[in-house]
């Protein structure tokens, strides 16, 4: 299963050459044909598996590796900034890399907490939401560096441009932690435990919640700016990072393979 | 103008909080770290009713209005919520719990959200939120999403965490064929009457198929193969392939070999050939084993075994009859994300005796009675309404 995603990572390397022969529009077949070969992945994997794929670290890498490109390309409509396809063609390429190197062993089984009505839309939102905020951080990236690197500055967009998809990011991961809550009273028998993972989504939920507070203050672009850029190294904290602390061992919510 | 001279910006408001999180620490030490719980009623609803009162003035009240305008600025709600998200994050990252570094413990860091600094930081933001809700109220669509979201939040974090103090959770171990009515604490012996008794008939497990797997002589998984039961050649690894001769679900070892039997501490057996070119390298028996018969894997060379893991559960369930004080009765099945409700009290499906897996006539069951799930629920729904309703109120602010 893993010859779609090679294909995939192929399509994008043929495109950023035509890239470097400014052909955007070429680039953006191949992003989109990308794009396309990681969702027939996603449904292929479904039907062999017998179960939404979404257990594992690599199985939601996967689904982050759809959902990146995938509003990156819807923002791009909006925005008109094309280098943000490459962007997150990139990022998807580097966590599709991951998963070659760390095959998962495609487990067909589902542990009895997992088999919930809320397994699948409690995960997606989840995506959604890190797809959406991985997306704009780099804006926030671009316009924290831009009067340091004269090449940013033609790249740099103004935070109220990218507003609607922080907000929209936001709402996803805010149905993400309370959809958690609603679940783990069904299944665990309370909404919150403070559980490291649930506490690291928490965390990841205030670092947001406070840019919410300061994206439309004047004055305080560059401090909302941080707030985004560094968002999202809290959101990887939460997603991957949890694992490897030393809290994890108490965790019931870490991902097995 | 002074430092402290209103209005407060970030640096007092960074000052203040810091100073709130030391002094609690300090208070933590000297009380010696213990976690704090929640009083139950009416001590808890007292004390979120004096706190919406203290607010409520600190609105209202002339003298206070320095107070009020710095709860409900910006500068105290970036703050507190920086503040709140880095001292979480000590929970986050060191394992919560009574066993730890002996500074830690006494600093209340291994029980962070049960602790003086923690409390007091959501004593705060939850005044915040109870002085912006009456300052921003309005009858509009646009206020809407503001007052649900700051109502919802604070009525998560107020009864959560004053409604602990009604939160009960006790555990029950059930037998097959008994009834039980007492219940005990996790971590204690003790054991008291419970306001219902449980007669389990029988504990329900379901296995997913047993797999084969090749591991080398440290134990490490080299190769999975698929289920036993359902494929005719299962697998092959480096040039073996492996043949299903026969496949035993239930089978107990007779002599050397293995009989079909229904009998409590039977395993999954299958009868495999190895094949090399087209030659048989090894044959034999392999299981997991159960708690009363050991395991076995096939040797193909010294560095290479066939081995079957124990199959991994699908579901367990427990099937019986509940009985209360008042002559009720009825049946109940309580499963993994399938709880049944008795007279206030939610079960659920929490473990059963690991070391006999689908022959455990033990079931544990956790009872959760939580009065103040229903306003902690409203607060969410309310959040959750109010944070999708951003979309259409941030448009207009945009506009």
């Amino acid at each position: 299963m893993t010859d779609l995603i090679i294909a995939a990572l192929i399509s994008w390397t043929i495109g950023y050459l035509f890239v470097i022969f400014k052909k955007q529009k070429i680039f953006t077949a191949f992003y989109i044909i990308s794009t396309i070969l990681i969702a027939v992945e996603i449904i292929l994997l479904w039907v062999n598996l017998e179960r939404p794929p979404m257990r594992t670290l690599g199985e939601t890498r996967l689904w982050y590796s759809f959902f990146l490109p995938f509003f990156g390309i819807l923002i791009n409509l909006k925005l008109k900034r094309n280098w943000i396809l490459l962007y997150c063609s990139a990022m998807a390429a580097l966590f599709l890399v991951l998963n070659i190197l760390n095959p998962d062993t495609f487990d067909k089984t589902l542990a009895p907490a997992l088999q919930s009505p809320w397994f699948i839309p409690h995960v997606i939102v989840y995506i959604v939401a890190y797809a959406l905020l991985g997306a704009t951080s780099l804006y926030s990236f671009v316009y924290l560096f831009k009067n340091k690197f004269t090449f940013l500055e033609k790249m740099s967009i103004s935070l109220k441009e990218i507003n609607i998809y922080v907000y929209i990011g936001f709402i996803f991961l805010t149905l993400g932690l309370l959809f958690g809550a609603l679940w783990a009273k069904e299944a665990w028998g309370h909404y919150w435990t403070w559980d490291p993972k649930e506490t690291w989504a928490f965390i990841s939920w205030l670092f947001y919640l406070n840019y919410l507070h300061l994206a439309n203050n004047k004055g305080e672009e560059r401090i909302a700016a941080y707030t985004l850029s560094f968002g999202f190294i809290v959101v990887l904290l939460c997603w991957f990072g949890v694992n490897y602390m030393p809290s994890a061992v108490k965790s019931v919510h870490t991902y097995t393979n | 103008m002074t430092f402290w001279t209103t209005p407060w910006r970030y640096k007092q408001s960074l000052l203040i909080l810091v100073s709130v999180v030391i002094n609690g620490l300090v208070i933590e030490f000297i009380r010696g770290g213990e976690p704090l719980n929640a009083p139950p009623f009416p001590g808890n609803l007292l004390s979120i009713a004096a706190i919406v009162v203290v607010a409520t003035l600190i609105f209202f009240l002339r003298p206070l209005s320095f107070f009020k305008n710095w709860l409900s600025s910006k500068y105290f709600a970036i703050t507190a919520i920086t503040t709140l998200g880095l001292f979480v994050m000590i929970s986050g990252y060191i394992p919560q719990g009574t066993k730890g570094p002996l500074l830690l413990k006494k600093l209340g860091l291994l029980s962070i959200t049960q602790g003086i600094p923690y409390l007091l930081l959501i004593l705060l933001i939850s005044c915040s939120l109870i002085i912006v809700t009456i300052k921003q109220f309005a009858w509009s669509f646009k206020k809407l999403a503001f007052s649900l979201n700051h109502l919802g939040l604070l009525i998560i974090l107020l009864g959560g965490t004053l409604g602990a103090g009604d939160l009960h959770k006790v555990r029950m171990d059930i037998y097959s064929g008994k009834v039980e009515w007492q219940g005990y604490m996790p971590a204690s012996t003790h054991k008291f009457d419970m306001p219902f008794a449980l007669k389990m008939s029988r504990f329900v497990i379901e296995e997913f198929p047993p797999k084969l797997v090749f591991i080398n002589n440290q134990n490490k998984i080299l190769s999975q193969c698929g289920a036993v039961a359902n494929a005719k050649t299962l697998c092959s690894y480096k040039g073996y392939e492996v043949n299903p001769v026969n496949f035993i679900p239930d089978g107990f070892k007779v002599k050397n070999r293995y009989v079909a039997v229904k009998h409590a501490g039977t395993a999954p057996v299958a009868e495999v050939q190895v094949m090399q070119k087209g030659k048989v390298v090894a044959a034999g028996f392999i299981t997991p084993g159960s708690f009363v018969q050991p395991p076995e894997v096939l040797k193909i060379n010294n560095n290479l075994f066939l081995a079957s893991p124990v199959p991994k559960v699908k579901a367990f369930q427990s099937i019986g009859t509940y009985f209360t004080p008042d002559g009720k009765s009825g049946p109940f099945s309580i499963a993994v994300n399938k709880p049944f409700k008795i007279d206030g009290w939610e079960l659920y499906q929490f473990g059963y005796d690991d070391k006999k897996g689908k022959w455990s006539d033990l079931s544990i069951i956790e009872a959760v009675k939580d009065p103040w799930l229903p306003v902690v629920y409203g607060g969410i729904f309310m959040l959750m309404f109010g944070t999708i309703l951003l979309v259409f109120t941030m448009k207009r602010k945009n506009d």
